[in-house]
């Protein structure tokens, strides 16, 4: 095979990221408080002509403000679960994520972190990975149910956030999730 | 010096290697140390005992890169010889080994 | 060298011939020893108490328990037990150390060297010889004062391995506090053995996969200051000072410097392929070596630079795989039972560990550079994250027990048989062991 030099194209505001790292021996100079995050690329498409078609009333009325809890509320959770070592969606998840796109195809100024994540129960390298490929199947799927790609942010946390320990199955099963995040919520503290 | 037949040299060297064998605690050789053999010349007493200190007389396969490694060598050689004195040996041959070269040769240990 | 050249030609020739004079000295061939522990004798030197080490205990007593501990920890040594203790001014006789079997002696005077600083003179003897085979003065600050033992035993590690000691380095670990959910992850800095902690993030953000660059002042680490988009960040651990890379788009892992520290591979995943890349940190370009489906990660450099081992799934489960550093000529290593992932290449450059899944197990190994000689040597229930000390002789990796137990940090030798807990207080995963201190 050939490697391949590749640019760098996103440019971030900020190279120096200046996070609460203390000297080990020597006192250092004040540390900045790290830049928030500032998405790249266009704005959020309107969508118009497929969003038009949705029942828009069942989704919210004018009183209900967009926010995690409506989301979740909506679409029955945020949270979707794998088989072990897959990130293949289960017609489960399918049915959720359906939901999910529909709220946010009724929200076109909400963005959302698609956040993969994986069980405890093989290497931490690869289990980045894999989550990686879990928010990217969700992403794929979303988009596919018309939610523009621009709108929809790919992370992973491996098996670094886990939300039941123990060694067990049952315990482990529940780590085999992706989560969608709503980012740009009024108010909506970062995720 | 008393003639020596060519068994009685052999047991001779048969029985100084068995009573040093178990006192040589080499260090662990890795593929990088390459091939490395020391050779120590010592002198006995009637006793078996040591005489002065032993003497380094040969460094074979040094390199640059196992310096350190044939130093560790030779310090486990040197302490072998002194923990295993005095040796046991036939005191009516002592003229054939009052004087012994020892070549330590860490090729068989794994 | 002549004599042993004439009596090789000799020896044909007197066996014709018997009896014969005996010529030189006798000559004997030793090819075999004993591979055990050299018993190995470090008595408490008293010095009294001394400003600013070891809480007021008596330095000397505490620095050669520092010592004893040192060696003891690697399998290679094997304490002679010595009941008592001397005064710094003692004549010491070898006598009684060599009739307790004793082979090296190890004996350490601390006294105080003015302006803050603690001076340590370590020495090693050979008992039998009764002569010294390396001394040293070792002067430290006394707020290190630990140092100083690890130094000496750094010097007893060196004359009787020939391999650089390990135990005056630094450690990384990633520190879990509070219940699941809701964890927070600080990375902590310490001693190799657990001592002196520093806090080197607080709490606030994610942080995963700590590895040293070369040496001990510089550590690149996956941070999640935004859980959206997580960086690779280096810092330098004087000036303080962090650096996020830039890359390209993907959620980038496993990140490890190359033996210069000019550079950092990592892995980047992307619409659910990951490949190792390599990003060089003075032009900040970036290089993809990898271009397979499936899984690529944990690269990882020979010591010489000459070759990157790494794992990948191309071939089904994970198994380990060498390339060229441009990614070319990329063969597969790793054949033994099981999976293969997690792969150190040793500073020593004889061996890669790695972590072995099996039997719904994790587990440490060890094997050459070419897969052969494969070893599992840890038999616990989830053993990761293995972590090379600079001398190539001991590894420390991250251990679970079953069931909900906090993950802690372990120091093996590479037999496996030599093993203990490190004293990291709470929950602490993913080790990192630095290179040689400044």
């Amino acid at each position: 095979m050939r490697a391949r030099w590749i640019r760098t194209g996103r440019g971030l505001t900020c190279l120096v990221l200046c996070g609460a790292l203390a000297s080990c021996q020597r006192p250092t100079q004040p540390l900045l408080p790290p830049p928030l995050f500032e998405f790249q690329g266009p704005s959020p498409e309107p969508l118009a002509s497929r969003e038009n078609n949705l029942p828009a009333q069942e989704i919210r009325d004018a009183d209900t403000p967009a926010t995690m809890e409506d989301f979740e509320r909506y679409a029955g959770t945020i949270r979707i679960l794998f088989g072990r070592g897959s990130a293949e969606l289960t017609p489960i998840a399918r049915a959720v994520l359906d939901r999910q796109a529909a709220w946010l195809r009724a929200h076109p100024d909400i963005r959302a972190s698609l956040q993969g994540h994986a069980d405890e129960l093989a290497p931490r390298e690869q289990q980045f990975a894999l989550g990686e490929k879990r928010a990217a199947a969700m992403k794929f799927y979303l988009t596919a149910r018309g939610v523009a790609p621009q709108r929809l942010f790919v992370t992973s946390f491996g098996r670094e956030r886990p939300v039941a320990t123990g060694s067990d199955e049952a315990s482990q099963s529940q780590n085999r999730r992706g989560e969608t995040v709503l980012l740009g919520l009024p108010g909506l503290s970062r995720p | 010096m008393a003639g020596l037949s060519i068994r009685q040299r052999t047991n001779l060297a048969d029985m100084i290697r068995s009573q040093i064998t178990p006192c040589w605690n080499p260090p662990q050789a890795e593929d990088n140390s390459g091939h490395v053999t020391i050779v120590m010349r010592i002198r006995l007493g009637r006793d078996g005992g040591v005489l002065g200190t032993p003497a380094l007389s040969r460094i074979g396969g040094q390199t640059a890169a196992n310096g350190a490694y044939a130093n560790a060598l030779a310090g486990s050689v040197r302490r072998a010889i002194l923990r295993c004195a005095p040796l046991r040996l036939p005191p009516e041959l002592y003229d054939a080994w009052a004087d012994v070269e020892l070549n330590f040769d860490p090729r068989d240990i794994s | 060298m002549r004599r042993s050249i004439l009596s090789a030609v000799l020896v044909p020739l007197v066996a014709l011939a018997s009896p014969l004079r005996a010529e030189g000295p006798l000559h004997v061939d030793i090819t075999q020893g004993v591979a055990s522990p050299l018993l190995i004798a470090v008595p408490d030197i008293l010095s009294g108490s001394i400003p600013d080490v070891a809480g007021g205990e008596d330095a000397g007593a505490a620095l050669a328990k520092i010592v004893r501990a040192d060696l003891v920890s690697t399998g290679l040594y094997r304490l002679v037990p010595f009941d008592g203790h001397y005064a710094i001014a003692d004549e010491i006789a070898f006598a009684p150390f060599a009739r307790a079997g004793a082979q090296a002696l190890v004996l350490g005077r601390a006294r105080p060297a003015g302006n803050n600083l603690l001076a340590y003179d370590c020495a090693l003897y050979d008992v039998f010889g009764a002569h010294v085979e390396a001394s040293q003065r070792i002067i430290v600050a006394t707020a290190q004062w630990r140092r100083a033992a690890h130094k000496c035993a750094d010097m007893v590690f060196a004359f009787t391995t020939g391999d650089p000691g390990h135990f005056d380095t630094r450690m990384l670990v990633a520190a879990q506090d509070g219940a699941i959910p809701g964890q927070r992850t600080r990375l902590v800095s310490m001693d190799y053995d657990g001592a002196n902690p520093t806090e080197l993030t607080q709490g606030k953000e994610l942080v995963a996969t700590p590895r040293f660059g070369p040496g001990s002042r510089r550590i690149v680490f996956l941070s999640y200051v935004d859980a959206a988009a997580p960086r690779l960040v280096v810092a330098d651990l004087d000036s303080g000072s962090t650096t996020a890379l830039k890359l390209p788009e993907g959620v980038p892992s496993a990140p490890r410097f190359s033996p210069d520290g000019a550079t950092i591979l990592f892995s980047l995943a992307h619409d659910g392929d990951a490949d190792i890349y390599a990003v060089n940190l003075a032009s900040n370009s970036v290089r993809q070596l990898t271009s397979e489906a499936g899984t690529d990660t944990s690269p990882s450099f020979a010591p010489d630079g000459s070759a990157i081992v790494f794992e990948s799934n191309r071939s089904g489960d994970s198994q380990l795989y060498v390339m060229a550093p441009d990614g070319s000529d990329q063969r597969r290593v790793s054949f033994g039972a099981g999976g293969h992932a997690s792969p150190v290449w040793s500073p020593r450059g004889d061996l890669i560990a790695f972590t072995q899944m099996g039997d719904g197990a994790l587990r440490i190994g060890i094997m050459k550079p070419d897969g052969t000689r494969e070893r599992i040597i840890t038999s616990g229930s989830r053993d990761e994250d293995p972590s090379w000390g600079m001398s190539g002789r001991a590894i420390m990796f991250q251990r679970t027990a079953a069931g909900s137990a906090l993950p802690k940090i372990w120091l093996t030798d590479l037999t496996g048989k030599v093993q203990q807990p490190v004293a990291v207080s709470g929950a602490a995963s993913e080790p990192a062991w630095s290179g040689k201190r400044p």
